[in-house]
């Protein structure tokens, strides 16, 4: 299982981790995730209720693109442990956008005795609308000390 | 304008037992199809003693009262979510009952481009009803026009 664990020395200050695409995001995933998450506000999945608040249509749940820039991380960062994981929110996700999900790696540092990376991501529309911008601790094994 | 009475305000506290079908509907409705959300087999190989949950799945309880808005007299219309954080402390498995709180952590006035705003901050921490340890706090930034 060696190939699946991302390690310390894995890693380097810069780098970058593989971009992902997600999407397209369907009424039926806005579905999904307003039951499985509870957040029932009908601009997610009533398209006459969303155009009479003012949008184009369905708008995505904020915390559903955050949940795909989670997976983003999590399937990088493979037998890691996240820290911490934050977000802003800067634009809207609409019914039907295509993610691009970005990141680097932007510190590499050992505190306590934990290996410890930071990294520093963002998600795009297909317009190049940045919807999300965020951060991200994470400890990773190290080889020598496993 | 929210009252200021509220900084500080704790609201009653939470309990839930965190099931795999809750994981697994959580881990679909993101469309991430990690076994370790799903295959009770696959992590227990893996060596975890149950099923994992995603970063974001405390998303679900990120507040302890439903109330939370009428609460603090929040109007939905003039609310935009500014942002969310996740600290992590120690790992979560299905069959876990967490014990979770919100508080009012902060409540500031700031001027954008769009007038004067109020920006909440509440902070949810949850705790591992067994063993008391805590798993997370969830920090939800709120926006709310004036």
């Amino acid at each position: 299982m060696i190939n699946n664990i991302l390690n310390f020395e894995d890693v380097s200050e810069g780098m970058e981790i593989p971009t992902i695409e997600f999407g397209p995001i369907t009424r039926q995933q806005l579905v999904d995730y307003a039951s499985a998450s509870g957040d029932y506000n009908k601009i997610h999945y009533d398209e006459s209720f969303a155009k009479k608040a003012g949008l184009k249509g369905c708008i995505t749940h904020g915390m559903l693109s955050m949940a795909i820039t989670g997976s983003f991380i999590t399937n990088w960062a493979k037998r890691a442990t996240l820290k911490n994981f934050k977000v802003r929110f800067s634009g809207i996700t609409n019914e039907n956008d295509i993610l691009t999900i970005k990141g680097r790696v932007s510190k590499k540092f050992v505190q306590d005795n934990e290996h410890l990376i930071e990294i520093q991501f963002q998600s795009l529309t297909q317009e190049k609308v940045v919807i999300i911008m965020g951060s991200a601790l994470i400890l990773l094994n190290s080889k020598s000390t496993t | 304008m929210i009252d200021r009475k509220f900084i500080g305000y704790e609201f009653a506290p939470n309990e839930i037992r965190i099931s795999r079908w809750k994981i697994s509907q959580f881990a679909n409705a993101i469309r991430d199809f990690n076994p370790l959300y799903y295959d009770i087999k696959y992590v227990q190989q893996e060596g975890y003693r149950d099923l994992l949950v995603p970063p974001t799945f405390y998303t679900t309880m990120t507040f302890s009262d439903q109330n939370f808005f009428q609460k603090l007299e929040i109007d939905f219309r003039k609310l935009l979510d500014g942002g969310r954080e996740f600290k992590y402390y120690s790992q979560c498995y299905a069959g876990d009952s967490i014990v979770y709180q919100t508080r009012v952590d902060n409540i500031v006035e700031k001027e954008g481009s769009r007038g004067k705003m109020d920006v909440v901050t509440a902070i949810t921490t949850g705790k591992n009803k067994d063993t008391n340890h805590n798993i997370f706090d969830a920090v939800i930034t709120l926006i709310v026009f004036h």
